[in-house]
């Protein structure tokens, strides 16, 4: 499941909710997902955390057109 | 027996000095007549003039007084002799690399007690030649692999006040590769990742792992016999999930994989249980987040020789990628997994991409060895040859990028499978191809 946003800082503020509550070391553990950019640049996507949640769009999967160079 | 007591010119006139022990109570013994100036001159008479010399203290004690071997004058018991080795040091252990040598010093005889130095000392050829091991006087000797192929000995040194003796222990016969640990029979790589130990020297951990529960942190190591020492990572993540953030690097160039991002990852340990394969360790990536990132770059225009031991957990989507670094046409790198089309491939990435396929990808636990070089690409699964889509070979193109493990370094082509061992030459191994292939299965039993 990812949260799908066009603002990235929604992701952004998600990922500090997720560290926050999570209390990561800061050394081996630092964030809880990296935001993923659409080959549009105008969305963006973030691994839902399953303990976690926000008022942003829920998908299931990213679709093939995320990662166009994977048609390798 | 008593001590040994340090004398010391303490009267200058000549012709006549005094001497004094060193020693509380000493006190001043008698005079030797000579030309005596100084303690140079004190210490050339009685070598030359009255060697052991006989003295006695005020409580009655008989000393003579010598010119010791260390360049001063003693004054020691009558008794006392010179240091003698009458039986040679011997060695014993096993000959190969990474095996322990233990010295045992011959017999010896001298009062006062020598003093003992054992020396290790390499030979090319076992009789002449010999140099002494940097660092090596103690009593055992861990063989490294510079010792590979030479010979080797132990000098056995005992000295005291009147003198130093040595005598050579017989030389080894020549020594042998290491026999156990692939790291150490076949040296050299760039990289290696493993859940066993893969070289006697390395002294690390395998894994760094993160406990679901309360994100606490644990290095996890080996047992003695160089398995992964699962009791602790169990102990550990009693029943939660525990996840890699590092996998250490075991070649000794420090190239450590980690992962800082929780949801990136890979798994190692299922509600408190270790996730395995074929009863072995493994380390699993999910297919969807997960990967891990080298340390840094260490793959550049070079042949590359890659032996993966995998198994893929679910052959949807496509592609998927194992390893990967820069991947981009643009970045020149280059990916090995499997591609869109559900074939075993590796792609180089020049300013044209070159693809070497093979059959299908199976789902299987699999021992992928993948060498290529400007001359040939070759693939052997479980040790048999397969039949790749190019008759040329290619070597890496030159990037700037890290090792990607478990997706594209690009993206997406997340691996869903697991990973038991990845080692890596930036070299052709071509020739030690096939007893690497034997140490892994001999080891993961695969085929």
């Amino acid at each position: 499941m990812y949260y799908t946003s066009t603002n990235k800082a929604d992701l952004q503020a998600y990922n500090k909710k997720v560290v926050w509550g999570e209390k990561y070391d800061g050394v081996h553990t630092t964030d809880w997902a990296s935001i993923i950019e659409h080959p549009n640049g105008v969305d963006f996507a973030m691994l839902k955390h399953d303990s976690y949640t926000a008022e942003l769009t829920l998908i299931e999967t990213l679709g093939a057109d995320w990662f166009p160079e994977d048609i390798i | 027996m008593a001590d040994v007591i340090k004398v010391t010119l303490v009267n200058r006139v000549p012709n006549s000095v005094t001497v004094s022990t060193g020693v509380s109570g000493g006190g001043t013994w008698g005079t030797i007549s000579g030309t005596i100036t100084d303690q140079s001159d004190l210490v050339t008479y009685v070598t030359s003039e009255r060697p052991n010399y006989p003295v006695v203290s005020p409580d009655g004690t008989s000393f003579i007084i010598v010119a010791g071997n260390d360049g001063t004058l003693a004054a020691i018991p009558p008794t006392s002799t010179a240091p003698s080795i009458t039986t040679l040091p011997t060695i014993s252990g096993t000959l190969n690399v990474g095996e322990t040598l233990t010295a045992t010093a011959g017999t010896t005889s001298g009062v006062p007690t020598p003093t003992r130095v054992l020396q290790w000392q390499r030979s090319d050829n076992g009789t002449t030649g010999w140099a002494d091991i940097s660092g090596a006087t103690g009593t055992t000797y861990l063989l490294a692999f510079n010792d590979e192929d030479k010979y080797i000995r132990v000098a056995q040194t005992e000295e005291n006040i009147l003198g130093t003796a040595t005598a050579n222990s017989v030389s080894t016969t020549q020594i042998q590769p290491s026999t156990g640990l692939l790291l150490d029979q076949y040296t050299g790589a760039a990289a290696a990742y493993s859940l066993r130990k893969l070289s006697l020297i390395y002294s690390g951990d395998a894994i760094i792992v993160r406990r679901a529960s309360d994100n606490a942190t644990q290095s996890i190591g080996f047992l003695s016999n160089g398995e992964l020492d699962t009791s602790s990572l169990e102990s550990f993540c009693a029943g939660t999930d525990g996840f890699v953030t590092t996998w250490y690097d075991q070649s000794g160039n420090g190239v450590d994989a980690a992962q800082t991002i929780a949801g990136a990852q890979p798994k190692i340990v299922s509600s408190g249980s270790t996730i395995l394969d074929n009863s072995k360790p493994c380390v699993q990536f999910d297919g969807i987040a997960n990967s891990i990132v080298t340390s840094s770059n260490f793959i550049a225009i070079t042949d590359l020789s890659l032996f993966v031991l995998r198994k893929f957990n679910f052959l949807q989507p496509r592609p998927q990628d194992i390893i990967s670094q820069g991947a981009t046409a643009s970045s020149q790198g280059f990916k090995y997994g499997m591609s869109g089309g559900a074939q075993d491939q590796l792609v180089i990435y020049y300013s044209s991409s070159y693809a070497a396929t093979d059959g299908t990808t199976t789902i299987n636990q699999e021992l992928h060895s993948l060498i290529t070089t400007s001359s040939t690409t070759t693939l052997n699964i479980n040790a048999a040859g397969q039949a790749l889509s190019v008759s040329s070979g290619r070597q890496i193109g030159n990037n700037n990028d890290p090792l990607t493990i478990g997706k594209r370094d690009s993206g997406g082509g997340f691996f869903n499978g697991n990973i038991q061992e990845l080692v890596i030459y930036t070299a052709d191994k071509s020739t030690d191809e096939s007893g690497i292939e034997i140490n892994i299965n001999d080891f993961y039993n695969i085929y």
